[in-house]
């Protein structure tokens, strides 16, 4: 996309600025229903969001400290899977933040298009 | 299986103990799941090599444990140029001082020696140095719980901004931090260092060092400039003098004058330790020699109570 060396880092800093609140509010969406860590990372990239494993796994846990997840552990195939879904809390969270995201997207679109 | 069980092991050891069994276990559980895909997309399992790949593609074990981590930092990011300045200030002062004393020790003493004055010069240096970074880093961090606890940055009122009517109310940035930087400096020396102040040469127990009378006052002196470091690194996030923080830089001067009055009134401030004796004739004029700049800092003292005491009541007034 951009080909400069020096551009690439800048552009790879902003990006990861930009997306960091986002993929919470991914996470968040993508937990409306019942995910592993693993079978989520799946889901998410395969919604388009790439997501890495060293920040989405410490996000779960982080999401799930502040009450807006719940986990189980499952036996499953001989093996213990930790599944996740999302709070009664989360999911009011997810309402607000949707409705922020709603707002800053159609603000920036219209500051975009100027 | 060995090599994973070898990296959630290794992962584990840099986890807290109340998380280390249920992140280990989860983060198993999804190597064997990353495994399983592999193997499927594969048709095969995996070689040796293959996993390894995987468990180096996941990251290293530090790594992968700071992610569970909560953030902590031990000088927030409010303070941390502050702290780095003062850090950087107190250091430079302290090899300024040793600068001083080995020039002193250069052209006082008759059998100086260039190598043995760096040899014993270096570790009181460095020593000096540690302690500086350890004191500065202890007060800032003091100092920040205080802020985080009581929401100093969050309950900041654009009412209490100081009034300009008074040239003397901001506190200048190049005021505090010099001050704060003699202070533990300061601070440094009398409590670890006075003894590698001695002007003879020998390391050891031989030289200038407190009388025990002034070691007794030592725990007192430390209050108050323990006090008075507080107040300087309050002045750092509070750049201007209010009525409250004159009145405590009263009290402490007031204390500072109680200590002074003591030391002045002592017999013996310095006494001369082990074969030092060729200090001997010296003695009588150092003793007045500090007698003198410890009179001149009381009424120093004494000048900046008064002053600070009139321009309290000033600011009360209003």
């Amino acid at each position: 996309m951009v080909e400069n060396p020096v551009d690439t880092d800048r552009f790879d800093k902003m990006r990861m600025e930009l997306r960091r609140g986002a993929l919470v509010l991914g996470v968040l969406a993508a937990l409306r229903e019942e995910h592993y860590g693993y079978s989520l990372r799946k889901y998410l990239i395969s919604s388009g969001l790439d997501i890495d494993e060293g920040t989405l796994y410490p996000l779960i846990r982080r999401l799930e400290d502040y009450g807006l997840l719940a986990s189980e552990w499952r036996q499953e195939e001989g093996r213990k899977k930790r599944y996740y879904r999302i709070s009664a809390d989360g999911l009011r969270l997810l309402q607000e933040l949707r409705n922020e995201w709603d707002a800053l997207n159609t603000t920036l679109k219209s500051l975009l298009e100027k | 299986m060995n090599w994973l069980n070898r990296y959630i092991t290794a992962v584990k050891n840099y986890l807290p103990g109340n998380m280390r069994d249920d992140v280990g276990q989860e983060l198993l559980s999804l190597l064997q799941d990353k495994i399983e895909a592999a193997e499927e997309g594969k048709g095969r399992p995996l070689t040796e090599e293959e996993q390894l790949a995987l468990l180096k593609q996941m990251g290293h074990p530090v790594k992968v444990a700071a992610g569970f981590h909560k953030r902590q930092t031990l000088i927030g990011e409010e303070s941390f140029p502050f702290y780095k300045q003062t850090l950087k200030y107190a250091w430079l002062g302290v090899f300024v001082v040793y600068f001083i004393l080995a020039a002193l020790s250069m052209t006082t003493a008759p059998d100086f020696k260039f190598s043995r004055e760096i040899n014993r010069a270096l570790p009181d240096m460095f020593n000096a140095m540690i302690y500086a970074f350890a004191i500065v880093t202890l007060i800032f961090y003091a100092g920040d719980r205080v802020l985080k606890r009581r929401d100093f940055f969050g309950n900041w009122e654009p009412r209490n901004l100081p009034k300009t009517e008074n040239q003397w109310v901001p506190i200048p940035l190049y005021e505090t931090i010099p001050a704060i930087i003699f202070t533990v400096i300061f601070l440094a020396f009398i409590n670890a260092l006075v003894s590698s102040v001695g002007v003879d040469s020998d390391s050891g127990g031989n030289g200038l060092a407190f009388s025990e009378s002034v070691a007794g006052l030592l725990p007192y002196i430390n209050v108050t400039i323990l006090f008075s470091l507080g107040l300087m690194v309050y002045n750092l996030f509070t750049p201007y003098w209010t009525a409250a923080k004159l009145i405590g830089n009263v009290a402490i001067g007031i204390a500072a004058c109680a200590i002074l009055s003591i030391l002045l009134g002592l017999d013996s401030i310095i006494v001369i330790r082990g074969s030092a004796t060729a200090l001997a004739p010296f003695y009588p004029s150092l003793h007045t020699l500090i007698k003198t700049v410890l009179a001149i800092v009381l009424l120093v003292n004494v000048y900046e109570i008064l002053r600070d005491a009139y321009r309290a009541w000033k600011l009360g007034k209003r």
